[in-house]
């Protein structure tokens, strides 16, 4: 059992999300960086699909009632552990009673509270994804809130050494296969989608300008300021389905991304779509940073798309050598 | 500072605090060219002899060229290359001359896609970084001394 002591607004259950449901309208749902829901859940012996606490709203505080092991992925939030410094990407064990911290992080937006044998609510349509909008999965469709408690699957799968341990962030492990920018804005990779072509020689400018990622941004979608791009001329559209990635653009010429609560269909002309391995840099992205697009194609995504696996594989296949390695040392 | 090879012994604290012992190893520091040696125990503490360097020690009138300072190691709990910088953040988790505290964490072992710690057991000053930044490290090997 854990007990919420301090939260924001929006703070929620996630895993990996609800798919199957989109033709009945329903949304995937699911963490906005799946990559650090995937590694926290390995970290702590997990199948990388339980639930964990998507925080994105601090600060955060919360006390465990049961001996376990906790892993915090994603942004940096200077966790602190009784008081004691946790590093970021790191799995620890916890004792009853203990209370963790989380503080605003300096960069990135979300951070990952993943337990051994997740959290405990119950699977709504196959997900204990939290959809807030239609207000069912992870804790009775609505967020977090002070005095919540919320059941842990059960005891750590590994016996953690003394301190913990933790993950080569992706940010670092991957970055040769993660474009930065010197200016420290994001590049985001896509492809042109369905309707690129009718915005004509204003598309050019969709890759070469610096968007800002408004205040108006949500799970749902970000909506990015920029100068407006415009349809050569108008079109009428029929609605057509829509999922996490796509780049619509609204009468305004004002690009929104959709996100993990993505609509499911839509009827703005879809001028791109961001390779679905780059969804978890722009889940991590703040209101108020600026972000670039990259042209990019399926080749160059599918080749990330491995390069990431390869990291996962790699974790997976290491953390249980590297916890019975230690555990030997520890006899000796 | 060029430092000696450490080398291992039992009672080895006691002794060098012997004038007798301590000037014989200045003798040997100043044959070798070195100007300091450090000697780990089998508790595994640290005793660092410094040439030139005042004397810290009761042993102040036979020895006027020596101190003798207890290091406590920080030690490697696996092998793999060392990180003095956690990899998602721009600063150490502790600087050189502050003060640490048992079980906090002041640098890290990477080995594969995965990041060990290296803790501190006792409180001290932190006193230095044995090793260079990404450095292969042994299982044991001494990364930081912390002066009790």
């Amino acid at each position: 059992m854990i007990e919420v002591l301090q939260t924001g607004p929006l703070n929620t259950v996630q895993d990996l999300g609800r798919f199957g449901f989109r033709n009945a309208g329903v949304t995937s749902s699911g963490a906005m960086d799946r990559l650090a829901l995937t590694v926290g859940n390995l970290l702590v012996g997990n199948g990388e699909g339980e639930a964990a606490l998507e925080v994105q709203t601090f600060p955060f505080r919360l006390r465990v009632n049961r001996d376990t092991t906790v892993a915090i992925t994603g942004a940096d939030c200077d966790a602190r552990l009784d008081g004691g410094r946790l590093p970021p990407w790191w799995a620890v064990a916890v004792s009853a009673g203990q209370v963790l911290e989380l503080d605003t992080p300096q960069r990135s937006a979300r951070a990952y509270l993943s337990f051994a044998g997740g959290i405990d609510v119950a699977p709504v349509m196959g997900s204990r994804s939290t959809s807030l909008r239609g207000g069912f999965g992870g804790l009775d469709g609505r967020f977090l809130a002070v005095n919540d408690r919320l059941g842990i699957g059960g005891a750590g799968a590994y016996a953690m050494p003394p301190g913990g341990f933790g993950a080569m962030p992706p940010e670092a492990a991957l970055a040769d296969h993660f474009p930065a920018s010197e200016d420290g804005t994001l590049l985001v990779r896509a492809v042109p989608a369905g309707e690129y072509a009718l915005f004509g020689g204003e598309a050019e400018r969709f890759w070469s300008q610096t968007w800002k990622i408004s205040s108006q941004s949500d799970r749902t979608g970000y909506r990015l300021s920029g100068e407006p791009i415009k349809l050569a001329s108008p079109v009428e559209l029929r609605s057509h389905g829509v999922v996490p990635g796509v780049v619509q653009m609204p009468p305004s010429g004002e690009p929104i991304v959709q996100m993990s609560d993505a609509n499911t269909a839509g009827g703005y002309p879809k001028i791109a779509g961001v390779i679905d391995i780059d969804l978890w840099r722009l889940g991590q992205a703040r209101i108020g940073s600026r972000l670039r697009f990259v042209r990019s194609s399926v080749a160059e995504a599918l080749a990330v798309e491995r390069a990431v696996e390869a990291y996962l594989e790699d974790i997976r296949r290491t953390v249980p050598m590297l916890v019975q390695a230690i555990a030997v040392m520890s006899r000796r | 500072m060029i430092k000696g090879p450490k080398r291992k012994s039992g009672s080895i604290a006691e002794q060098v605090l012997d004038p007798v012992i301590l000037g014989k190893i200045a003798l040997w520091l100043d044959e070798a060219g070195v100007n300091s040696i450090e000697i780990e125990t089998k508790d595994g503490r640290l005793v660092r002899i410094v040439a030139g360097a005042g004397v810290s020690t009761d042993n102040t009138d036979s020895n006027p060229d020596l101190s003798v300072s207890p290091a406590m190691p920080v030690k490697a709990p696996i092998a793999g290359h060392f990180l003095p910088v956690h990899p998602a953040r721009d600063r150490a988790e502790a600087t050189i001359g502050a003060a640490v505290i048992p079980e906090q964490i002041i640098g890290f072992v990477k080995i594969g896609p995965l990041v060990m710690p290296v803790r501190v057991e006792e409180s001290g000053r932190l006193e230095g970084c044995c090793i260079e930044p990404e450095a292969l490290v042994g299982y044991g090997d001494t990364v930081f001394l912390i002066e009790p």
